[in-house]
């Protein structure tokens, strides 16, 4: 085996979420939430969307966002985009 | 190095002088002691700890204390910590687990808690125990640990949770029944009384009821956003326009607020703040070598004076901690605001752990610094320490992690690498690993694929192990070896590695006696076998090494039993125990060690028909086959556990047990001396399948001329008693097979008495004596069974006899009124008539694999009456839960699956 850590990513499609938590986010947590991309609504909330890989991934920054008091207000799940599309993260 | 238990997080907080007193809660909680468990569950920043912390204090409870982290979702870490915290209580609590959690084998945690709670039976008054932060834990295993403590939680015991999620136990149920008492989320936000008093008293800040209410309101009573308030505010001469701000922003109120008391700090303070945030317990030596500054330990008081939500961790205040959330919001920060430095801060956070013992810490911090070389070098060094402290997985999980190049640079570590894979039965690897350590120490020419390039030269940070490199890879050889049946391979190679070893590497030169003594019992040899078995257990003791200690004993006790010393082998059992339980009180439910000595022992005492406790043992062997780390276990057991159905006369079930044998088995290390076909086509006979047994004569394409070997001097002792049962049967009353099996036995008595096999022995002069009987020649049938007799006597051998039935019977009446004198042929004949078919009725609960518990018992009596399961467990006063746990129980010991059926065969075996 090889020390270096290398993943077929092209089984399953990845799906784009919209996380929206209550509060405006700082920018700094983008690297925190695993490079989500951050928007601020005029209403006071932030709204985390990106690609997530599966939902060991969803659940994990679900915890993030418990362990930092953020009220979570909803989860959405966008129609699926193709792989090919995102840009590799390792 | 994981087996250390870290004080600080048994520490119960302690409060600020001027806290905010919570009567209303800590009312609730007391009336909560009724129940079974506290609940404080509720989001990061409530005030959770503090609470129950000012209630133990408050209400003067007697109290253990652990705070959770991430890293105890590993079983042995949480359970050596919950035993260090009730040591704190009593401190005979736990002895006899501690010991075991150093063992690589971790026991199955029902029976170390079942044992714990048995300890805290003994504990003369009631005491809380706080798990903080349970959220942390993500292992199921821990989860269940903690739900068979609430459905078996001593009287003086009672247990809180805080938690930032609901545990997955059954909250509803135990709510219903009034069990559970619990603190929310909305019992936790500060009332506007609350914040008042807090704000003014605690944080002195003398404000009026409109600006709390403005920061009520604001907060919605979340205490760590208050008390962020109140830090930005203190000295603050305008406080109007800093509530105005605050109230008038979006933003999320903990970054506003961070960044709010950032601002209020000097740039000293905060680049600290920022340097320490990434550690997660904290002390002023360690700062100072994260920041590279000298002034750690006053910085820490002065944060700590200054409200800075940094918790002393000791009386002493050595160790502190930011507030989790604080903390990660400045690690956050100073991600963001120092992307290049972070990895410094890590790296000489590594260094510090490393210099003052912290070995997993320094790991840790190494891997978070990406500091790969400093990693290896650390992970080198805790080699073969960790065969006695740190788990396997944990280390392969290290070794996982570091590059390639780096690992094979380091022979050391590439051989510790191989010695893990070896244990895990990655052959292919390991052998890769053993070749690059071989080729640094210039036994091979080139490296194990030419590709490989090794520019850089060896490195080796631990000169130690280095030293007896050559004799420890000679040793991981020799086991591999083993491992794919290279017996001649094997112990060239360990002899070659004790003359390579110090007499003082104990623990290798252990290793390598093993190993030479198991291809040694291989080709038969179990006079030199028995020598280098006790060998290597004198060395395991001499390193400390228990787990192999122990084991080293079990495989002198095996080949013992194969030489037909019941007695001595009985005693080298014994001494395993002794072992094993390590003072362990009798009777008490921890059973461990190796799963071998279970299966030995079953085994043993089946032979001397002592079937109740040849019972109790296969179901210790059962609870602890699934943490068995020598491959090769279960299928023993499983195929001992055939044996005893046997003894009791249930052929079909022997036979399904040897299918399941079947399903499990594996080569392994140990020789396998009674084979799995040989031992169904045993069961065969004995039921009446002649010709599925015939079958396997056939397969196996056994002849009477063919050589008798060490090895398979079952299979032909088998074949013997399939070519009796076929004379037997009427079929086939054909001499020649009658002659056939005669010739047959003469020569294995010869082969086993020659072979040192006189267990085995015992078994054919009883063959031959059954077939002399069944060809007429009673002279010489009384000649071969007084052979076995003579050998068994002294051993007790009492089953060998018995499973023969009635032909047996027959011989041995014949041998006593032609006038064989023994008193030991008498007894057996005694034995032969007890043992009919409702021999075993009194005692049939002892017979059954699991014995049923009183308490199953109870319940089974309840449900014959008709109960339903509420009604059991009103009747009972336990939770709806239990008395389910409890019936499925009583359906697995009887082999039913369902009320009526479980009723009906507890009738049947006369259990009431």
């Amino acid at each position: 085996m090889s020390g270096n850590y290398s993943r077929e990513m092209n089984q399953e499609p990845v799906s784009t979420y919209q996380i929206m938590v209550e509060g405006h986010l700082a920018e700094a947590w983008s690297v925190h939430f695993e490079g989500l991309t951050i928007t601020l609504t005029e209403r006071g909330e932030t709204v985390l969307t990106g690609p997530i890989v599966d939902q060991a991934a969803l659940h994990g920054l679900l915890k993030k966002v418990r362990d930092l008091g953020i009220q979570l207000i909803s989860v959405e799940r966008l129609p699926v985009v193709h792989n090919d599309d995102l840009s590799h993260k390792g | 190095m994981s087996a250390q238990v870290l004080a600080t997080k048994l520490y119960i907080p302690k409060l600020a002088a001027e806290s905010v007193a919570r009567p209303r809660l800590t009312e609730q909680l007391n009336q909560g002691l009724a129940g079974d468990l506290t609940l404080v569950s509720a989001p990061a920043g409530y005030g959770k700890s503090t609470l129950v912390a000012a209630w133990i204090k408050e209400a003067g409870h007697a109290a253990c204390w652990l705070s959770l982290d991430a890293r105890d979702s590993d079983p042995e870490r949480f359970l050596r910590h919950f035993v260090a915290a009730l040591k704190t209580i009593s401190t005979d609590i736990g002895t006899n687990i501690v010991d075991w959690l150093d063992s690589p084998q971790l026991p199955p945690l029902d029976a170390l808690i079942t044992d714990l709670l048995n300890d805290i039976t003994t504990i003369e008054h009631e005491f809380l125990f706080v798990l903080d932060d349970y959220h942390t834990i993500d292992n199921p295993e821990i989860d269940e640990a903690l739900i068979f403590i609430l459905d078996n939680q001593p009287l003086q015991m009672h247990l809180v949770i805080t938690t930032r999620e609901d545990p997955s136990f059954a909250l509803s149920r135990m709510r219903a029944r009034g069990k559970l008492s619990e603190i929310r989320i909305s019992d936790l936000r500060f009332t506007e009384t609350e914040t008042a008093d807090f704000l003014n008293r605690t944080m002195q800040l003398d404000l009026d009821s409109e600006a709390v209410a403005t920061l009520d309101s604001r907060t919605e009573g979340w205490i760590v956003g208050l008390q962020l308030a109140a830090i930005s505010m203190a000295g603050l001469s305008d406080k109007d326009t800093f509530l105005r701000s605050f109230t008038g922003s979006h933003r999320f109120i903990l970054d506003y607020l961070v960044e709010e008391v950032l601002q209020r700090q000097p740039e000293a303070v905060r680049n600290f703040l920022f340097q320490t945030s990434i550690l997660d317990r904290l002390n002023g030596a360690l700062c100072d070598a994260v920041t590279e500054g000298v002034d750690g330990q006053s910085m820490l008081e002065r944060l700590e004076r200054s409200n800075m939500l940094i918790l002393p961790l000791d009386e002493q205040r050595e160790w502190y901690r930011y507030h989790h959330l604080f903390g990660d919001v400045l690690k956050t920060y100073a991600i963001r605001q120092f992307p290049d430095q972070v990895s410094h801060w890590h790296d000489r956070a590594s260094s510090w752990f490393g210099r003052n013992g912290f070995r997993a810490d320094a790991i840790r911090y190494a891997f978070a610094a990406d500091n790969f070389e400093r990693a290896a070098s650390l992970v080198e060094q805790t080699w073969p320490e960790m065969y006695y402290g740190v788990r396997p997985m944990t280390w392969l999980s290290w070794a996982r992690k570091l590059p390639e190049e780096l690992v094979r640079v380091r022979p050391v570590l590439s051989a510790a690498y191989g010695w893990m894979l070896l244990d895990k039965g990655e052959l292919d690897e390991a052998d890769q690993r053993l070749r690059t350590v071989e080729y640094w120490l210039g036994e091979l020419s080139e490296a194990a694929s030419p590709s490989e390039v090794f520019d850089a030269g060896m490195v080796v940070d631990n000169e130690a192990e280095f030293d007896s490199l050559a004799g420890s890879t000679a040793s991981a050889r020799a086991y591999f070896a083993l491992n794919t049946g290279d017996i001649a391979g094997a112990i060239s190679y360990a002899q070659q590695s004790l003359e390579l070893l110090r007499a003082s590497d104990y623990f290798w030169v252990g290793g390598s006696a093993l190993f030479l003594g198991l291809a040694q019992w291989s080709t038969g040899d179990l006079g030199a076998a028995y020598i280098s078995l006790a060998e290597s257990a004198t060395n395991q003791r001499k390193a400390h090494s228990h787990y192999f200690e122990t084991f080293g004993i079990v495989m002198m006790a095996d080949v013992r039993l194969e030489q037909g010393r019941l007695q001595d082998t009985h005693q080298l059992y014994q001494q395993a125990q002794q072992l094993v339980a390590s003072g362990a009180e009798r009777g008490s439910q921890v059973v461990q060690g190796p799963v071998d000595l279970y299966s030995g022992l079953s085994d043993l005492h089946r032979e001397w028909n002592d079937l109740d406790n040849a019972a109790r043992y296969i179901s210790y062997g059962q609870k602890v086959v699934k943490q068995a780390i020598l491959p090769g276990s279960a299928y023993r057991l499983v195929c001992i556990r055939a044996r005893l159905s046997e003894a009791l006369g249930d052929y079909e079930q022997a036979l399904a047990f040897l299918q399941e044998a079947e399903a499990v088995y594996q080569t392994t290390a140990v020789p396998d001396l009674y084979p799995i076909l040989a031992l169904k086509a045993r069961m065969w006979v004995r039921g009446g399948h002649l010709d599925l047994a015939r079958n396997w004569v056939m397969q196996r394409r056994l002849s009477v001329d063919d050589e008798l070997t060490f090895l398979n001097l079952f299979d032909y002792a088998t074949y013997a008693r399939v070519l009796l049962a076929e004379y037997e049967s009427h079929a086939s009353q054909d001499d020649g097979m009658l002659s056939k099996a005669l010739a047959l036995l003469e020569r294995l008595v010869s082969a086993s008495e020659e072979s040192g096999r006189h267990r085995l022995g015992v078994e054919i002069s009883i063959l031959q004596a059954h077939a002399y009987h069944l060809a007429g020649e009673q002279s010489h049938s009384l000649r071969a069974l007084a052979q076995a007799l003579t050998q068994a006597e002294a051993e007790g051998y009492v089953r060998v006899f018995l499973d023969e039935g009635d032909t047996m019977q027959q011989i041995l009446s014949e041998a006593m009124t032609q006038g064989l004198v023994s008193d030991y042929a008498l007894k057996l004949l005694t034995l032969f008539s007890s043992t009919g078919a409702d021999a075993h009725q009194a005692d049939v609960n002892q017979l059954l694999i699991e014995p049923l518990s009183q308490r199953e018992l109870e319940v089974l009596h309840l449900v014959a009456l008709g109960h339903t399961n509420q009604a059991v467990a009103d009747e009972l006063f336990i939770a709806l839960s239990t008395v389910k746990k409890h019936t499925n129980n009583i359906f697995g010991k009887l082999g039913v699956t369902s009320r009526t059926q479980a009723v009906a065969r507890a009738r049947q075996l006369g259990l009431f």
